[in-house]
């Protein structure tokens, strides 16, 4: 083997050992980094400083590796411990074999032997790092182990050494109970914000660690904090209100879990038969009572009750009952029926019975929830009332007459219309306008009957309305009617709708009244083909009018006027009550909740996991009556949690819009008041 | 526009226009005894309806059951959150009546549990001084009904207002005469009313 060889080998074997110690170096330095990192409990940014650490020790020590892929330089690098050698091996390495004595002084030393062994040497102390390293990471989570072992006898023997290490709230696993009346499963959920079960829900939170070093509120109650199966733990009942369950550890580290009560809703009950409240001359027969049923849980039983008044002024006698009563054994939905014998209930003259559907549902915690249907009332007419009360279930007579008045002016205008081309035309023009006077009056008649119904005067030649009354559209037929209802005194009554109910009773009949007229002036001018159709659209009207759904009205109260300034001893009052304006909402709650929400964002860029708490502890608060805040405060908490910083511009958008409550949107511009 | 205007409730059950004259003699006597803004006659307002916020005092009685449907209930529900007053009076005077039982099973449901309103409310003081508590009503001994005097009246309070007063003394009876008649009384007894109305108004 020549010296160039050699130098070649050596070369090899250099260039692999500086590749070692790198790589060596660089990977104990990572896993130190790790062990320090996980013993610490850092979070992953600063998990990440190690695995960066080792690349650099790692990339530093590899670029050694440079200068010795020159041959002359490993030469130089061999006759720099071997003096002796004078340069005999640089310049066989460099430039080959050129004589005999330079090969044999190169080969005079037995330097290669000595510089491998003293290469293999170097490579104990990287291996021997990264040993030490691979035991350390190794040993870490064995003291984890122990730690969690330990935990049994920490409540004997206080904290150890060991465990202290350990952040108890690190992570936490929360276990909801519901209640057994539920029939629902359990569920487990880790590192939740926010627990969401039924009242009376039994809630399990625990966590890895020792049970002496963490402590739990619950509102401002303690709690007791348990050590249970090897790790940490405390037990809650789902409270009726929204609550707040702290949990410290005495690092000082806090989280916060909201706990969100489901509430067990009552049963919802509609009763279904009877349809409305009926005035009736004599109670005898059956009534049928019929419900439907519903319930977001179960329900446990169900029932009709009745109340029986009678009497009136100052002496009223009551009877009640249930009946038909049901075990629906934790449905969710049901119906009830009972066919119910008026003639059992001996109703007399003036007696009033009021039916209404009952139901319990099967909470067992904070119910048993009751829901009602709407109650009907059944009502016996007095005698001396059949003046003013509707009794009979016959149509008004007043349609009745006018159908057939109507029916018998459309024969005779068929009839004449079929003579037509026998007539002379001055004959036809009288019988024509014989059958137009007829239509006139009826047309007064229907235009009384609505007039006078809601509260205006009958239409006359004296009509208040203004003369003549011809056609109106029926935007200004509605309007006059609308005025009429608006000038007696219960103006409120007429605010909830477009419309009163007797205009919308009415309205066949106005129609029928703008139909007629179109019908008379066809008829003055002899025109009776053209008059024919109005006469059947006038009376398709009024039949409508008659199959219309009948209403029966209290009694109004007389309105007496005040005469304000007469008590006053002073001037006149023109006698009308004004519309007034509602009071503005007291709501001190939202400017609490703009307040915290501010907070929350100035706390967001410095401590995002208090700005987290804080939206928790907004949203304990609008659990009770802002439902939709609560949702986005949740969602907004949890990623603030994650960390995404898209994610929660967007959430903290949400919350903001919800905080704002929904815009006011304006029909039209006020007035004008010449106020800016 | 009047500052105030005396509103009786209407609701579905029952019989809610049973003291026509009631609201005629509570404006007279507000004219009366106060300058306070009022409109010469009441409004009926639906318990279900949006206009019952325009009132803060309401008006409500009756002999016969009280059923609220849940469109009433959930109104009200939001006049009280809203700080209005809403003013029951048992027109039976009978606590045993079924009026009593069924309205203030209706009221607790909206508004919680009645309580006896102590008569050294600031209600009793805030025009008229009526130190004995509520003044008695002559309908209270007349043989019908429970045939009680009651001491209190009941009500519910929030943040320190009253949200709810309720009545078994049967003011209903006592003042529903015509306001030209209380020439005729010595002592008028529509006071009271003053003190409702004013309450109402500044609490």
């Amino acid at each position: 083997m020549t010296a160039r060889e050699r130098v070649v080998a050596l070369r090899r074997t250099l260039t692999a050992v500086l590749l070692v110690r790198a790589g060596a170096f660089g990977a104990a330095a990572v896993l130190a980094g790790v062990v320090v990192a996980r013993a610490l409990a850092l979070p992953w940014p600063f998990a990440a400083l190690p695995a960066l650490a080792g690349a650099v020790v790692a990339l530093t020590l590899g670029a050694r590796v440079r200068p010795a892929r020159s041959l002359e330089r490993v030469a130089l690098w061999v006759e720099e411990r071997h003096p002796a050698l004078r340069y005999a091996l640089v310049t066989a390495a460099t430039r080959g074999s050129l004589h005999d004595a330079i090969e044999r002084q190169a080969l005079q030393e037995p330097w290669w032997d000595e510089e491998r062994r003293r290469l293999v040497r170097a490579l104990a102390v990287p291996l021997t790092a990264l040993a030490a390293a691979f035991l350390l990471a190794l040993w870490h989570p064995v003291l984890l182990t122990r730690g969690t072992a330990s935990t049994r006898d920490a409540t004997r023997s206080g904290p150890t050494g060991a465990s202290e290490g350990v952040d108890p709230l690190a992570s936490i696993r929360v276990v909801v109970t519901p209640p057994a009346y539920a029939g629902r499963a359990v569920t487990t959920s880790d590192d939740p914000t926010s627990v969401d079960a039924l009242v009376g829900s039994s809630i399990l939170v625990s966590g890895v660690g020792d049970a002496a070093r963490v402590a739990a509120t619950l509102d401002s109650a303690r709690r007791g904090v348990a050590p249970r199966d090897g790790r940490w733990s405390t037990s809650v009942v789902m409270p009726s209100r929204p609550s707040l369950l702290r949990l410290r550890s005495v690092a000082g580290r806090e989280r916060l879990v909201v706990l969100a009560p489901i509430v067990d809703a009552a049963p919802v009950v509609t009763l279904l038969l009877p349809a409305r409240d009926t005035v009736v001359r004599a109670a005898g027969g059956s009534l049928l009572l019929r419900a439907a049923l519903r319930d977001d849980i179960g329900l446990r039983d169900a029932a009709f009750e009745i109340i029986v008044s009678s009497g009136q002024e100052e002496n009223f006698t009551y009877r009640s009952a249930t009946l038909a009563r049901a075990a629906l054994g934790g449905r969710q939905e049901g119906g009830l029926e009972v066919r119910l014998a008026l003639d059992s209930l001996g109703l007399k003259p003036g007696d009033v019975l009021q039916m209404r559907a009952v139901a319990h549902d099967a909470n067992t915690v904070t119910g048993p929830g009751l829901g009602s249907s709407e109650t009907r009332a059944l009502r016996v007419a007095r005698a001396g009332e059949y003046d003013s009360v509707s009794v009979d279930p016959a149509p008004p007579g007043e349609p009745e007459g006018q159908v057939l008045s109507q029916r018998m002016l459309v024969t005779l205008t068929e009839a004449l219309d079929k003579r037509r081309p026998g007539l002379a035309r001055r004959t036809l023009i009288s019988e024509s306008q014989r059958i137009a006077a007829d239509q006139a009056r009826l047309r007064k008649r229907v235009g009384d009957v609505v007039f006078q119904r809601i509260g205006g005067e009958p239409l006359s030649e004296e009509s208040t309305f203004g003369t003549p009354v011809g056609k109106l559209t029926p935007e200004e037929l509605l309007a006059r009617a609308q005025a009429a209802t608006k000038s007696s005194a219960g103006e409120t009554m007429d605010a909830e709708g477009d419309e009163t109910p007797i205009l919308a009773v009415n309205k066949p009949l106005l129609e029928a009244f703008n139909a007629m007229w179109d019908a008379g002036r066809a008829l003055e001018l002899g025109e009776t083909r053209q008059a024919l159709p109005p006469m059947r659209r006038a009376l398709a009207a009024i039949e409508r009018a008659r199959q219309a759904e009948r209403i029966y009205l209290r009694g109004r109260p007389s309105a007496v006027v005040v005469d304000v300034a007469h008590a006053r001893l002073a001037g006149k009052d023109k006698g009308i009550a004004s519309q007034r304006e509602p009071r503005p909402v007291v709501d001190l709650a939202q400017r609490r909740r703009a307040g915290s929400f501010a907070r929350a964002t100035a706390l967001l860029a410095r401590d995002p996991d208090a700005a987290a708490d804080t939206l928790l502890v907004m949203r304990v608060g609008a659990l009770e009556d802002a439902p939709a805040l609560a949702a986005v405060l949740d969602d907004a908490a949890r990623t603030i949690r994650r960390g995404d910083a898209g994610a929660i511009a967007l959430a903290w958008t949400r919350v903001r819009r919800a905080l704002g409550g929904v815009p006011i949107a304006r029909g039209s511009l006020p007035a004008w008041s010449g106020a800016p | 526009m009047s500052d105030f205007v005396f509103a009786t409730a209407q609701y579905e059950s029952g019989d809610w226009d049973s003291a026509p004259l009631l609201p005629a003699n509570i404006i007279d006597t507000i004219a009366r005894y106060t300058s306070i803004d009022v409109a010469p006659t009441g409004v009926i307002v639906p318990l279900s309806s949006p206009a019952l916020f325009r009132y803060p005092l309401v008006y409500l009685t009756g002999h016969l059951p009280v059923r609220f449907t849940s469109g009433e209930r959930d109104n009200l529900r939001a006049y009280a959150e809203r700080g209005g007053l809403l003013f029951v009076d048992d027109h039976n005077h009978d606590v045993d009546g079924t009026f009593h039982k069924t309205a203030t099973e209706e009221l607790t449901r909206v508004y919680g549990a009645l309580h006896p309103v102590p008569n050294t409310h600031p209600l009793y003081r805030t025009f008229f001084h009526f130190d004995d508590g509520p003044p008695t009503t002559s309908h209270e001994l007349n043989g019908w009904g429970d045939n009680l005097v009651h001491k209190t009246l009941s009500g519910v309070e929030r943040q320190g207002r009253l949200t709810l007063l309720y009545s078994n003394k049967d003011y209903s009876s006592e003042w529903n005469y015509h306001p030209d008649n209380k020439r005729f009384l010595s002592v008028d007894n529509t006071k009271f009313a003053v003190n409702l109305v004013v309450y109402a108004l500044t609490r």
